[in-house]
């Protein structure tokens, strides 16, 4: 018998649900799907990222978004402009809520795992690659005129 | 009459600054701690009347602590709200057979939290002369 590793679960529909859940529920910012990526050349941006292991998964997501909207974020969130630390916070925190939804998704479709804690880095946009036995979802969102990259590596295991 | 004491334990300084600001309007003590650890230690300082829980935390996890809690019997009745990213059933479960009163999953919005955790405690408004101005 054959046993798939691809994933039951579409984590674009769930990376799209946690997203827009997050913006209208704790930011009241409304969210389009952007038609193309942020092509802004040397355009520096915080990159959030949480891991999600277990005995069959080996997942990370990533949250990439400006130094603006995180610190437009932070304001929304704490109630009053953040310093370096609190940006850095509140955009972990982001990507925390929605590598929690996909952890869920993952342990209802069979692939139960262990939620790491958000790794904050600033630079240049990053794009995740997948290999042949590893599935990537990438997304691209826009805010008013910031733009919002969320990218799902996962590699699973029979 | 002494204030309600409300204990919000979470590893993310951004989640305890939306918790405290939720609770901005109310008149209340709060404490905070960064993870389960520090979070049993306030809790037994400062005996609060309702702790807001993470689920997960460096050092000490959620579970761990309110495993803690519940053999202790200074906080084994100690109301918990349960705070948290993730929201599988097995979780909730075995966050429910610890007692907890109450799950919230994260993005949360304040009427929600509010209305949680005045089904448990008595909380009045402060007087609005005491209430911070709205942020614009």
């Amino acid at each position: 018998m054959m046993i798939s590793t691809r994933l039951p679960v579409s984590l674009a529909e769930t990376a799209e649900r946690s997203l827009k859940e997050i913006f209208s529920k704790q930011l009241k910012l409304s969210l389009l799907p952007a038609e193309s990526a942020d092509e802004t050349p040397d355009l520096k941006v915080f990159h959030a990222s949480v891991s999600i292991t277990g005995e069959r998964v080996k997942a990370s997501v990533l949250l990439q978004i400006s130094e603006a909207f995180a610190a437009k974020a932070t304001k929304i969130l704490i109630g009053c402009d953040g310093a370096g630390e609190e940006i850095e916070d509140a955009t972990g925190e982001l990507c925390n809520m929605i590598s929690g939804r996909v952890k869920s998704e993952l342990t209802t479709a069979g692939f139960p795992g262990i939620l790491g804690t958000p790794t904050i880095t600033f630079g240049s946009r990053i794009d995740l690659r997948n290999t042949t036995d590893s599935e990537l979802c990438r997304t691209e969102w826009i805010c008013g005129t910031d733009h919002i990259n969320l990218q799902i590596l996962t590699h699973t295991q029979p | 009459m002494s204030l309600p004491k409300i204990l919000s334990v979470d590893d993310s300084r951004t989640m305890r600054m939306m918790v405290k600001r939720a609770f901005r309007n109310f008149q209340c003590e709060l404490f905070e701690a960064a993870d389960g650890a520090e979070g049993l230690a306030a809790a037994l300082a400062n005996k609060p009347d309702l702790i807001v829980l993470d689920y997960n935390m460096p050092v000490m996890d959620g579970v761990t602590m309110l495993r803690n809690m519940r053999e202790n019997p200074d906080l084994k009745r100690t109301p918990v709200i349960m705070l948290s990213a993730e929201d599988s059933n097995e979780i909730i479960s075995t966050v429910a057979r610890l007692g907890v009163r109450d799950y919230i999953i994260k993005p949360f919005e304040d009427e929600n939290l509010l209305s949680k955790v005045t089904r448990i405690i008595n909380l009045e408004r402060k007087p609005e002369s005491d209430q911070p101005a709205a942020v614009l």
